[in-house]
């Protein structure tokens, strides 16, 4: 409960920070035809894609 | 489980990113492997192995990552493990201390088996840490290969890193009929190494090309939309996604 406090101030400090810098819009993201997919950075761990079915309820054919 | 969580699934082949990372930080490359029965005898892709031959832990690795051979396999879990049941017992305990929540082993070749299963994500974070290590990179990213005890090439399955994608330095192939086409890799480009993990993806040559497209492209900026969707416990901290940001601004 607490990290998830954290991570929503830490989130919004994030916003503010990237409205002033001016950062470039996020592009579309790519429809991969996958039941599952994902992609990340090496180094970070971040996660920049992500699709995963069988609790949605909408198509996941197509994301 | 909890909401939204992954499904596990069959994951096929690439199930031997874990088989290989275990085999060389517990083996020796140069030890001499003597090809049991069972080896020869495993069903579906296999490098050819001959009853009673020995051959390298070395050349077996490369058999096995560039081949998918399930012979390699069963050969490297009997030498490492004693069994392929002592094998299996390392492959879980790597699993549970690399965090993998939502994957089970039960082979080390990725045939179809009941506890066989796992979720692209916990295939990522396996990716992400065998990569750090350097003889794991350097066979995963070998095109051709000639073992001494063969006269002939082996020549690596992952065609992103053979002909279809000049980023590619990595990745391992899949395929079972119930699985599907799995297939995880790793591209490189402008000193951005990301990692792409598909299963069940009847295109996955072009969607991980896609993918790495919009990645590169994303690279360095600071997506908030993904930092959005960061936040369950093995995530980097927000303190270090945003040191990593705005590392990539300023281009350190």
């Amino acid at each position: 409960m607490k990290k998830q406090i954290y991570n929503q101030v830490g989130l919004a400090i994030l916003i503010i920070f990237a409205s002033i810098i001016n950062v470039k819009p996020v592009e579309a993201k790519p429809m991969v035809s996958a039941e599952q997919a994902i992609l990340i950075d090496q180094e970070s761990g971040i996660i920049l894609y992500e699709k995963k079915c069988g609790y949605s309820t909408v198509d996941c054919k197509y994301h | 489980m909890k909401k939204n969580a992954d499904i596990p699934q069959l994951i096929a082949s690439i199930t031997k990113v874990m088989t290989a990372i275990i085999a060389i930080e517990h083996g020796n490359l140069k030890d001499k492997v003597k090809i049991s029965q069972e080896a020869v005898l495993a069903e579906g892709s296999s490098i050819y192995l001959i009853e009673n031959e020995w051959m390298s832990l070395e050349d077996l690795l490369y058999g096995l990552m560039l081949r998918s051979g399930n012979d390699a396999a069963i050969a490297i879990a009997e030498h490492i493990g004693g069994s392929v049941e002592g094998f299996v017992y390392l492959m879980n305990e790597k699993a549970t201390w690399l965090g993998l929540e939502q994957s089970s082993f039960a082979n080390p070749h990725g045939l179809d088996a009941k506890d066989h299963y796992s979720t692209s994500k916990d295939i990522a974070r396996l990716m992400r840490y065998a990569m750090e290590n350097a003889t794991f990179a350097e066979i995963n990213q070998t095109k051709t290969y000639l073992s001494e005890s063969r006269t002939y090439h082996w020549h690596n399955k992952n065609k992103l890193l053979t002909n279809y994608y000049q980023y590619t330095i990595g990745g391992k192939t899949g395929y079972t009929k119930a699985a599907g086409r799995t297939l995880v890799s790793v591209a490189e480009k402008d000193e951005t190494q990301l990692i792409a993990v598909t299963i069940n993806d009847p295109n996955d040559w072009f969607d991980h090309m896609r993918l790495y497209e919009w990645g590169f492209e994303q690279a360095g900026q600071l997506d908030l939309v993904t930092y959005a969707e960061i936040n369950d416990d093995n995530q980097p901290t927000f303190i270090e996604s945003v040191y990593y940001y705005l590392k990539k601004m300023v281009g350190l």
